[in-house]
């Protein structure tokens, strides 16, 4: 027996997210590096820097398709269905009946590539699930689906 | 004092709102005395080490300055707190400069806990602290009363945790009578023998140093270096061989933790008795210092975690604690608050046991059930993240030898580090299990001591399911259940998939149904 994958993607724009954000990580990190060389050249310093501009490139061009195809949801009219990670899968499944609160974010690149990060809470501490990179329309559907299915069960969820 | 009779309470709408209360008055002169209390024993030590003739006028006028601070501010805090009971909320105004007013709803009020310590006893006051049902965050919400009368707070908890049928139950009720229900379990001499086994007086120990360190720095380390015991000490230590000083400190410090923590469960637990209240609480009572007396709404109750740790182990010793909605464990303040979610001190196993399946209502103790063990592989991942681990150390100091900063004698003594890491990896493989005991999820493990954990499976909010990649092919998940009671989860680590998944899926009828899947469709 083993847990299926989630029916949907999430948007396709999300690789582009993901790669702009990894872009902009290992960017901070070559400014450093390159800051330290200016002042410290050093044989093994270059090496670093090297070192920094391959892994960040293959990053960059590797690891945002493979989120993409592992980073997968679902809603029934029972339950939400996440799963997301590679290197650590990660399954999530929430009973609509349980969910207490439903939210969307947006940071400034998503709000660029018109992409929505959907959370959604239980009432433990531990029981989240993110789905991200939908569609901006699309999540604003999804949260008034979602949370009309919550208000729908009475009981405060615990 | 007493604004609102309960019957007031009962005739919902029709009646004036109920009066604001105050504290009682004598609050403002029991709540400073513990924080001064220290403040005078610090002065007592810097007295004995430094003489009198060194003390100027300074030190004193600064404490007693401090003092009277400390009393105009417990004044005035008594005077600007109030409180009262409405038929639908629980209020409480108080503050300084700036005001707060906190409103709960009475039928969000999980628990009533309250406590009195010497000095409070001995002025007949209670603190008086109600559990709200609000889970995570930064601090739990609690609103505390610091202090009423005792008398005040009994009247506070049966009026706060008494459901429906509110006016005629309080009539009925009768304070302390002798219709007081047999207890489920009561505190034993024979428990006593295992508390040596704890490490309590460890733990007192160290708080204890540290506030000696503490106090030594502000006093001035080296006038207490210098002073007879000290050095006497001291000379003993550099005459006698390094093994007789390393066999002797441990046996020392074995013999002193028996005799601490004999001591001090008896202080802290004596008296212990867990009552199955006929208004559907349950109350547990304890201390000979300290009174403590923590009410839990029953119909919040999710589990019973049980702990073993590894020296109570070999004398057959559990403690046990409930897993309750909005049994925060830590105060409105934020600090970590001790002990709130007790349900039993150390005691026999069988105890614990009988316990568990009294409170739980089961016809035997589900965290006493057989465990389903996890596979080999788990043991195989323990090893793996322990020794890498403890490999680090090592690795860092092998490559500071080849550059030559340190010499090569250091790793080689660090790989030692390996011992102790596969202890620890098969201990915790030991620990691993689950089952699914009639409405109950049991889920057990823990890195020494062994922590077993039954949870209502109606109490399951949602599930989560990890693995790395390694783990994919020998087949183990880690399945974490959330419970919105306790610290939040359940995790059963490491279990083999064919094991684990139908054990959740029967869990929540009809929730993982549909994702789940046969290997080979």
């Amino acid at each position: 027996m083993r847990l299926r994958p989630p029916n949907n993607p999430v948007h396709p724009r999300a690789t582009t997210w993901w790669r702009l954000q990894d872009a902009g990580f290992y960017l901070v990190v070559l400014v450093v590096a390159a800051g330290a060389l200016f002042w410290v050249s050093t044989a093994w310093l270059v090496g670093v820097v090297a070192v920094i501009v391959v892994v960040g490139a293959v990053d960059i061009v590797v690891t945002p398709p493979i989120r993409y195809r592992k980073h997968r949801w679902e809603v029934t009219d029972q339950a939400v269905y996440v799963r997301t990670g590679f290197f650590v899968e990660d399954w999530r499944v929430a009973p609509l009946s349980r969910v207490q609160t439903v939210d969307t974010k947006r940071g400034p690149l998503q709000q660029w590539l018109g992409l929505s990060t959907v959370t959604i809470t239980t009432a433990s501490t531990a029981g989240e699930l993110k789905i991200k990179g939908l569609e901006r329309g699309f999540a604003a559907e999804l949260v008034e689906q979602l949370t009309a299915a919550t208000e729908a069960t009475p009981g405060d969820a615990t | 004092m007493t604004g609102a009779s309960p019957a007031d309470t009962a005739v919902q709408g029709t009646v004036a709102q109920p009066e604001w209360q105050q504290l009682d008055r004598r609050s403002i002169w029991v709540a400073p005395v513990q924080p001064l209390a220290g403040l005078l024993l610090a002065g007592l030590v810097a007295i004995t080490f430094r003489g009198w003739d060194r003390f100027g006028v300074i030190e004193p006028a600064i404490g007693a300055a401090v003092a009277i601070g400390v009393f105009a501010l417990s004044a005035w805090h008594w005077r600007t707190t109030r409180y009262r009971i409405t038929p639908t909320h629980v209020e409480m105004t108080s503050g300084m400069l700036v005001r707060k007013h906190r409103s709960v709803a009475r039928d969000r009020l999980r628990s009533v806990d309250l406590t009195s310590d010497v000095v409070h006893r001995l002025a007949g006051l209670s603190v008086v602290a109600i559990g709200t049902g609000r889970q995570g965050g930064e601090s739990d919400d609690e609103l505390k009363l610091d202090s009423v009368t005792t008398e005040e707070a009994e009247r506070l908890r049966r009026l706060l945790l008494d459901r429906g049928s509110r006016a005629p139950a309080v009539a009925v009720a009768d304070p302390g009578g002798p219709a007081e229900p047999a207890p489920l379990a009561r505190f034993e001499a024979s428990w006593v023998k295992l508390a040596p086994l704890s490490i309590m007086g460890l733990v007192a120990l160290a708080v204890l140093a540290g506030g000696a360190a503490q106090l030594a720095r502000s006093v001035g380390g080296d006038e207490i270096w210098r002073s007879g015991p000290v050095r006497g000490a001291w000379d003993w230590v550099v005459a006698t061989p390094i093994l007789t000083v390393v066999i002797g400190g441990l046996v020392g410090l074995l013999v002193l933790n028996a005799v601490l923590s004999t001591v001090l469960y008896v202080l802290f637990y004596g008296g212990y008795t867990l009552v199955r209240a006929d208004d559907g609480t349950l109350r547990i009572s304890y201390g000979l210092l300290t009174q403590r007396s923590v009410s839990i709404e029953e119909r919040r109750i999710r589990g019973v975690r049980m702990d073993e740790p590894l020296m109570l182990q070999l004398g057959r010793g559990a403690r046990l604690r409930v897993v309750a909605a909005g049994l925060g464990t830590k105060d409105g303040e934020g600090k970590e608050k001790k002990d709130s979610d007790m349900l039993l001190p150390t005691a026999p196993a069988a105890v614990a046991h009988r316990v568990t399946a009294d409170v739980l209502g089961t016809p035997t103790s589900p965290v006493g059930a057989p465990m389903r063990r996890h596979p080999v592989a788990a043991l195989r991942i323990l090893l793996l993240q322990g020794v890498s681990l403890a490999l680090v150390p090592a690795a860092v100091l092998l490559m500071l030898a080849l550059v030559g900063l340190v010499p090569h004698w250091i790793w080689q003594v660090l790989l030692l580090l390996v011992v102790p890491a596969v202890v620890g990896a098969w201990l915790e493989y030991r620990n691993l299990g689950h089952a699914r005991v009639g409405e109950f999820l049991v889920a057990q493990g823990g890195p020494a001591g062994r922590h077993t954990v039954a949870v209502r499976t109606d109490g399951i909010i949602a599930w989560q399911f990890r693995r790395t990649v390694f783990q994919r092919r020998p087949r183990v998940l880690t399945a974490i259940a959330a419970v919105a009671a306790g610290k939040g989860t359940q995790t059963i680590k490491y279990a083999l998939q064919d094991d684990v998944l139908p054990v959740a899926r029967d869990c929540v009828p009809g929730l993982l149904d549909p994702f789940l899947e046969p290997d080979h469709p």
